[in-house]
């Protein structure tokens, strides 16, 4: 089991610790045996960290950062002129591409264009089902005048026809 | 016991000096810092990724980043803070994506056809060969235990072990604050020794 020292353990080794934070340990360690075990072990692999020997730097550092500073430079400005050609290609494109004022712009609309736009409009076509829905009861209403009319002669025609024979 | 500079004591900092004359223009003054911390930012870079060509890639990069610092320099604390908070963050972030790029495990080969990480460490220069290939396998050994270790808490044991950067220096390269660093640096060594253990009590390191 694990002493709650431990935390504190490897700043107290490293000379991390207050005064009576330090004695505390101290203290603790003089009476703990698996404690002053693992402190042995703390050292032990910390030093065993010097077998990372490194070898020196390039010594011509210097020089190779200047390169490539030079280097980062000169992407950075063709870059940057590429995206202003790219700018002012795109610019010449579209100017290029509108219409000019005195030679394309219409005076009048087409009328075709009109009618296109009123039929493609929902609303409009909506309005010119139902006006020939409208047509078609008026349709009926003057064939059934008609027969009414007709019928109306038949039976005149019927009663002057009665007349007659009476007369007779 | 950690040691708080003076406030203002940065300005009289040699290195910091040759930064502010390279602000000014001045070539050689930039030179002079490559060859000042070259060594110590090759070496944390070098600890942390196990590669020779990659460290100096990175090394390289961490000068760039101040060359280009030039024309907005204003010293707001030692040149060495900015160096090894830079070093840090470039160890952190692109060594961390280009690991997650070539999607390298630490028992694998690095890379197609190359050696393991340890392999790549160079060490122990001044032992006499007879020990070379003892020296190396020691290395290994502890490359391997060291490159088990979570990121930050890695690089907190690098400034801590080889640049002897106090609990405050470390928090201001890794902008964060002393008790952050006390639990990164505890969790290293805890894992560290659990690692290495086994070698330890079988006297091979």
């Amino acid at each position: 089991m694990a002493c709650s020292c431990r935390e504190t353990l490897v700043a107290y080794l490293d000379g991390e610790l207050s005064t009576a934070e330090a004695d505390a340990v101290r203290i603790h360690l003089e009476a703990c045996e698996d404690c002053r075990e693992y402190a042995r072990l703390l050292s032990r692999s910390y030093d065993a960290l010097r077998y990372l020997d490194v070898p020196e730097a390039p010594a011509d550092m210097a020089a190779g950062i200047r390169a490539r500073a030079r280097r980062r430079s000169r992407v950075v400005f063709a870059y940057s002129v590429f995206a202003v050609a790219a700018a002012l290609a795109i610019f010449a494109i579209v100017r290029a591409a509108i219409p000019r004022g005195d030679v394309l712009i219409p005076t009048a609309v087409p009328e075709n264009l009109v009618l296109a736009e009123s039929s493609s409009n929902g609303d409009d076509a909506l309005d010119q089902m139902e006006l020939l829905g409208d047509i078609d009861l008026v349709a009926d209403v003057d064939v059934v005048e008609e027969f009414e009319m007709l019928a109306e002669l038949d039976a005149i025609m019927d009663v002057e026809f009665s007349d007659r024979e009476a007369t007779i | 016991m950690t040691s708080e500079r003076p406030r203002g004591d940065y300005l009289s900092d040699p290195d910091t000096q040759l930064m502010v004359r390279f602000a000014e223009g001045d070539e050689r003054a930039f030179d002079r810092i490559v060859e000042n911390f070259r060594n110590q930012v090759f070496g944390i870079i070098h600890r942390y990724v196990g590669d020779w060509a990659a460290a100096e890639d990175c090394s390289q990069e961490v000068f760039l980043r101040i060359y280009r610092l030039k024309s907005s320099y204003t010293p707001t604390a030692r040149l060495s803070t900015l160096v090894y908070r830079i070093t840090t963050n470039l160890c952190l972030n692109v060594v961390r994506d280009a690991s997650k790029r070539q999607a390298v495990s630490l028992d694998a080969p690095h890379g197609p056809e190359g050696p393991p990480l340890g392999a790549t460490l160079e060490h122990a220069s001044a032992e006499a060969p007879g020990d070379a290939l003892e020296a190396r396998e020691r290395a290994e050994m502890v490359w391997k235990a060291l490159s088990r270790i979570p990121d930050r808490q890695r690089i907190a044991l690098i400034l801590h072990r080889f640049e002897a950067l106090s609990y405050a220096e470390i928090a201001q390269a890794l902008e964060t604050n002393v008790d952050a660093v006390k639990a990164l640096l505890s969790r290293a060594r805890q894992s560290l020794a659990d690692a290495l253990r086994a070698d330890l009590e079988a006297g091979n390191l």
